[in-house]
């Protein structure tokens, strides 16, 4: 009895050390958390931060989030402190979005669409597969990874965002053209197999290697927008999980008298939607989440508890506890709160021409403005080559009255007037000379002019460039006024108006503008278009997307850019196939100047508090907006 | 009358805001084009059915009437919330910023106007009517700018809101409204500035107009104190177009005054309404525009009333026709 006793009491000694023994164990992984947290978790709120973290976070170091040349002191941060921003939509804060980005996979490199995003990374996937033809994509979601609000993400997240949103007709009632074989309208939509609790496999019917591309960065977007929806919580607004009945007194709450799946879409909040009022308990896995208190002309967003990302030192990102953004009326008024140093971060709301007034006021605002990098080609010029008249589609048709074009725009002009020397000539630049393009332009048969100088046409008219363009840029005004003068000195009549946005819109969307002033090359559209098919070449493009039953059948330049696209399409970002296709497509350009695009390299200006910790000193501008967790108050 | 010019005015709203190219859906569009996300055509088809824009006008007309009828304002697209909640939340910031200014202005204007008009071509009167005439050239928004950027280059006070940073989050409490009271003087001198300068000329050349009259002649001829003969008669006639300004001016204690509450960025329903057109948000635009004209038909019975109260000839015509 005596020795059954002790050796029960043995027992008991060894199960109590190898019981102990456990939160040993997790106390060794030493995870740190936000002061607010910890209290959180002693009151009994929250369980301890291993138990929030996946089993293998992701670690942000020197170089993970911004690469090193960029930021070379890069430290561990301190915990706390509110960052003020500002917005002007209600609602609408676009650096809140940026910052809130996560997609499945992270873009790697910086560059534009010339040079290329250089590849990508595990995000929210911790592992990622891709099969030798590129078709058959294996993704492996952190093992432990938890919503905002505490629960499990696994694949049949995954699952209920294929089979029951993507598959439904209600609620896709067009099958996304980003999850389609190629990118391609036309293309089989992608397949999904769940292999386990947390691997999945997309299938395509062709090869689609850019479909990397298109999770990590295409149009900003990022798990939420397609691929990964919290089911737990969704399904209470949806058909399937439950009745009409119960979700009727939604519905008439929100004012929604109509159907479930408008309520769904509601429900269903997407990355650009995270500032929304029903954003509020929505599970998200971004670092802040939408505060109880949030309004649209009030944004707060809290720190997610759950956020999967820790530092070097096991700390759990982000550092900053709160995000609060005022609205704004006037965009004045946004500088006027700059130069006070009532916000602590901006940089779409920036701009250049304000730069003296920021640096004037830097020291006495305590901020710092840090010009970087612009992520998009900032002002060039479309012509619509299927325009609805035979004259005008014969001459801008000829390549060489666009290379005419793109000598006798006097780039020099164009960055010191409007963007005070901050910008380069783009990549398909010519070098400027009107002798060159007049030349060029009497060859091709513009050689006879009117009374006051200007070329006719074919027909004996004077040839007008009709140039529209919206009036959401406060540079293209001036831009245009100085290409009318550069035109002229080469004979060519143009004529520049600006017209309301909304109209803008509809003259693109129906193909009516004859040429545009736009924006081109923006890197979240990595597109291998450098410009929007709609706005230049309608017909063309919708005879490629018909299969040749509908729209013009192109000329042999065009159909090869259209094989190029798919080219780039099929690759892998950052391969070998794909680097090559992106050299051809930059000498494709170079020859037949699709676009012209006037200025290059422009900078932005991104302002930070001077408290502010782990701020880069260079690079682009939407990097920095996309690193924003590991920003934090050093003073 | 009140009821057919009411349905008049319900489809002019909705046909105003209808009438630009494009629609809601089409700025929207436009708004996530400007930070560069392009919308795909598989996005758009899902929009335009989220918000009933497949269906056609006269059907959304006719849902947004009924709704209307049932207090129900609908919802605005922009704001992602019903526009009862956007305008329950806004009103009184902005009835109280109206009638603070009125009442700003009044207090101000009439001793005036009737000073200058008691003293006509004097010192006083010359340096009233200059003030008054910069007061009514210079547009608010303008002042508004000038006057902030002034007050932060010299006396570091920035003016961006009616609160100051650490309250604009904050709940409403007695600090926020004290904090509400040190702001609140601003936007009042800077919008009640023209409006001070007209109701000045207004009530200036009406009284001037009066104190020629006969009347005025005979009351001092028999005898009467200054101080009666001028606040018993001519003021209370020289009044009466005030009174009738009232129609106009419950529209305006509701709608604020936009322009200035923008460059202030005061967050009252002025502001909500261009934003609102800009985008072409219809319900939230028609509802707005829906509620001002209703105010002004009220308002302009709420004047004649008034002046039939006040003025017993007004009465007394009415009896003898």
């Amino acid at each position: 009895m005596r020795k059954g006793l002790i050796v029960s009491l043995i027992l008991v000694l060894v199960a109590s050390l190898i019981l102990g023994s456990v939160p040993v164990s997790f106390s060794q992984k030493k995870y740190k958390e936000a002061p607010l947290l910890a209290e959180l978790v002693k009151q009994g709120k929250l369980p301890p931060v291993e138990q929030r973290l996946p089993e293998d976070p992701l670690i942000v170091g020197p170089g993970t989030l911004i690469q090193k040349k960029d930021l070379p002191d890069w430290k561990v941060g301190k915990y706390g402190g509110t960052l003020r921003s500002a917005h002007h939509s209600p609602g609408w804060n676009p650096d809140f979005y940026i910052g809130n980005i996560e997609p499945l996979v992270a873009p790697v490199g910086e560059g534009v669409a010339a040079s290329g995003v250089k590849g990508t990374a595990p995000n929210i996937v911790d592992r990622y597969e891709v099969s030798r033809d590129n078709k058959i994509f294996t993704f492996h979601l952190r093992e432990g990874l938890k919503w905002s609000d505490g629960y499990p993400v696994t694949t049949e997240d995954v699952q209920f965002a294929y089979e029951d949103i993507l598959l439904n007709d209600k609620l896709t009632p067009v099958f996304p053209v980003k999850l389609r074989s190629g990118y391609k309208s036309n293309g089989t939509p992608m397949r999904l197999k769940i292999l386990d609790k947390y691997t999945f496999q997309v299938e395509f019917s062709e090869p689609y290697g850019g479909f990397l591309l298109q999770l990590a960065i295409n149009n900003w977007g990022d798990y939420s927008d397609f691929l990964l929806k919290p089911k737990h919580y969704l399904k209470q607004f949806h058909i399937k999980y439950t009745s009409l009945e119960k979700m009727k007194p939604m519905l008439k709450e929100m004012n929604l008298t109509e159907e479930w799946w408008q309520l769904f879409w509601r429900k269903d909040i997407t990355a650009g939607e995270r500032n929304s009022l029903d954003a509020i308990d929505f599970p998200m896995l971004t670092p802040w989440i939408s505060s109880s208190s949030s309004t649209p002309d009030k944004i707060m967003m809290e720190r997610n508890p759950y956020y999967f990302k820790v530092d070097t030192a096991g700390n759990q990102l982000p550092y900053i506890d709160k995000l609060v953004s005022m609205q704004v009326q006037d965009i004045e008024v946004m500088n006027m709160k700059v130069i006070t140093g009532e916000v602590d971060f901006l940089r779409e709301n920036t701009a250049l021409a304000k730069m003296p007034l920021y640096k004037a006021n830097e020291e006495k605002g305590g901020f710092k403005v840090l010009l970087a990098d612009h992520h998009l080609d900032p002002v060039g010029l479309e012509l619509n080559f299927t325009y609805d008249d035979p004259i005008w589609r014969k001459v801008v048709g000829d390549v060489r009255f666009r290379k005419a074009i793109n000598m006798a725009i006097n780039r020099k002009e164009i960055i010191d007037s409007v963007y005070y020397g901050f910008a380069g000539s783009p990549e398909t630049a010519a070098p400027y000379n009107i002798d060159m393009a007049n030349r060029l332009l009497d060859e091709m048969g513009l050689s006879k002019r009117d009374k006051d100088g200007f070329r006719l046409g074919p027909d004996g008219k004077t040839f007008v460039i009709f140039i529209e363009y919206g009036t959401f840029v406060p540079e293209f005004p001036l831009v245009s006024e100085l290409i009318v003068e550069h035109l002229k000195k080469v004979g060519l009549k143009v004529i520049s108006k600006a017209i309301e946005i909304g109209l803008w819109g509809q003259r693109v969307s129906s193909g009516t503008l004859q040429a545009t002033i736009m924006w081109l090359r923006d890197l979240g559209n990595e597109s291998p278009w450098t410009w929007n098919p709609y706005e230049i070449i309608p017909l063309y493009w919708q005879w490629y997307e018909t299969g040749g039953k509908e729209g013009i059948e192109p000329p042999k330049w065009v159909k090869e850019g259209f094989r190029i696209n798919e080219a780039i399409w099929a690759s892998i970002p950052g391969s070998e196939a794909y680097n090559k296709a992106k050299r051809e497509k930059l000498a494709w350009e170079k020859q037949y100047l699709p676009v012209i695009s006037f200025v290059g390299k422009a900078k932005q200006p991104v302002i930070f508090s001077s408290r502010f910790g782990n701020v880069p000193r260079s690079g682009r501008d939407i990097a920095v907006n996309y690193s924003i967790e590991q920003f934090f108050f050093a003073k | 009358m009140f009821i057919p010019l009411l349905l008049i005015l319900s489809i002019v709203s909705f046909v105003i805001i209808q009438l630009p190219p494009g629609d809601m859906l089409t700025t929207h569009i436009m708004t996530l084009r400007m930070s560069g996300a392009q919308v795909s055509q598989d996005e758009i088809v899902r929009l335009t059915q989220l918000y009933g824009l497949d269906k056609p006008l006269y059907v959304q007309y006719l849902k947004w009437v009924g709704n209307l009828l049932r207090g129900n304002l609908g919802y605005s697209f922009l704001w992602g919330r019903t526009v009862n909640e956007i305008l329950s939340e806004r009103l009184p910031l902005t009835v109280f910023i109206s009638i603070l200014t009125t009442i700003f202005v009044w207090m101000i204007a009439i001793p005036i106007g009737i000073y200058s008009a008691l003293h006509q071509y004097s010192t006083f009167d010359y340096i009233f009517t200059f003030i008054g005439f910069i007061g009514l050239s210079v547009p608010g928004f303008l002042l508004a700018l000038v006057a902030m950027w002034l007050l932060y280059k010299n006396f570091n006070i920035n003016m961006t809101g009616l609160f100051s940073p650490e309250f604009a989050i904050a709940p409403w409490s007695a600090g926020k409204v004290i904090d509400m009271l040190k702001h609140v003087w601003f936007p009042l001198i800077i919008i009640g500035m023209s409006g001070t300068a007209g109701l000045i000329r207004t009530m200036r050349a009406n009284l001037l107009d009066e104190l020629r009259k006969q009347y005025v002649i005979s009351a001092r001829a028999k005898g009467l104190p200054e101080r009666i003969v001028i606040f018993k008669y001519p003021v209370r006639m020289a009044i009466n177009p005030l009174i009738s300004t009232i129609g106009w001016m419950l529209a305006g204690i509701v709608s604020g005054e936009a322009l200035v509450s923008i460059v202030l960025n005061i967050q009252t329903v002025g502001p909500v309404l261009l934003q609102a057109t800009l985008n072409q948000d219809m319900y939230l635009a028609g509802s707005i525009t829906m509620i001002l004209s209703s105010l002004t038909i009220i308002g302009t019975l709420i004047s004649d009333i008034l002046l039939a109260w006040l003025d017993p000839r007004i009465r007394f015509g009415k009896v003898g026709e």
